[in-house]
């Protein structure tokens, strides 16, 4: 297999990468540039644990195929805490209770920040639509559309 | 009446922190240099008994280290509620 020459921007760092087009944007995050933050749930977009920010937009990186990065700006969960001071919705995560395995919530947290990005107070069916591509098995949703709801109050 | 410092107050997960930086590594999340891969093959047919499997052509497939079976396990094998299907 050949392979492709990609430019990407992860987490405000420019990166230049050659690689197997058969590759998925979870691979490269996970894999090449070890941040491994994003989870490989189901690994067919059914699950969200592979839940990042690609241009503005919450996707799931494992049905990114390399190729289709090319270009983009992409935001992980490793980029939200800033010098040691937590994200509006890490805090909240935390607070409210909507942490257990912990394995959903990286994806969970980008789902959510992908919203609040572009919709500073929304409502409960808003914050459940965004969240909706993200599966959690323990802690049930209601603290986590809590947790969402804190953080975008303090944020706005 | 004095206070409680746990009972009836809410506390933060003392895991909470590294779950939602992404910093807490599961096992997925480990990579080390030469490192194996391992998976599960199930069988394709429900409540099937089995009586043999066969694992001489695959181990014979490039890259394939080994192949585990129960025959690789000594001793007792059957742990747990076993129950007899009617």
């Amino acid at each position: 297999m050949k392979k492709i020459k990609i430019a990407i921007v992860v987490n405000s760092k420019k990166y230049v990468i050659e690689t197997y087009p058969n590759r998925t944007l979870l691979n490269l995050l996970r894999e090449d540039l070890d941040l491994t933050g994003a989870k490989e749930g189901c690994g067919e977009g059914e699950c969200g644990a592979c839940a990042i920010i690609m241009n503005g937009k919450a996707v799931n990186s494992c049905l990114i195929l390399i190729g289709q990065a090319d270009g983009a700006t992409v935001e992980t969960i490793e980029s939200l805490d800033k010098n040691g001071k937590l994200h509006e919705l890490q805090e909240a995560f935390i607070e409210a209770g909507a942490v257990q395995c912990g394995y959903c919530t990286p994806g969970m947290i980008m789902s959510a920040k992908a919203l609040l990005d572009i919709n500073k107070k929304p409502d409960d069916n808003q914050i459940r639509t965004a969240i909706s591509g993200n599966l959690c098995r323990c802690t049930g949703y209601t603290k986590i559309v809590e947790a969402i709801k804190i953080a975008s109050e303090r944020m706005h | 009446m004095s206070e409680y410092r746990t009972i009836g107050k809410s506390k933060k997960r003392v895991d909470a922190l590294g779950r939602v930086t992404g910093d807490t590594k599961y096992v997925a999340d480990i990579f080390i240099d030469n490192m194996k891969y391992g998976v599960v093959l199930r069988s394709i047919h429900h409540h099937a008994k089995i009586i043999n499997i066969d694992i001489s052509e695959a181990v014979k497939l490039k890259g394939v280290i080994d192949i585990i079976t129960s025959n690789d396990i000594p001793g007792k094998k059957k742990y747990g509620v076993i129950r007899k299907h009617k």
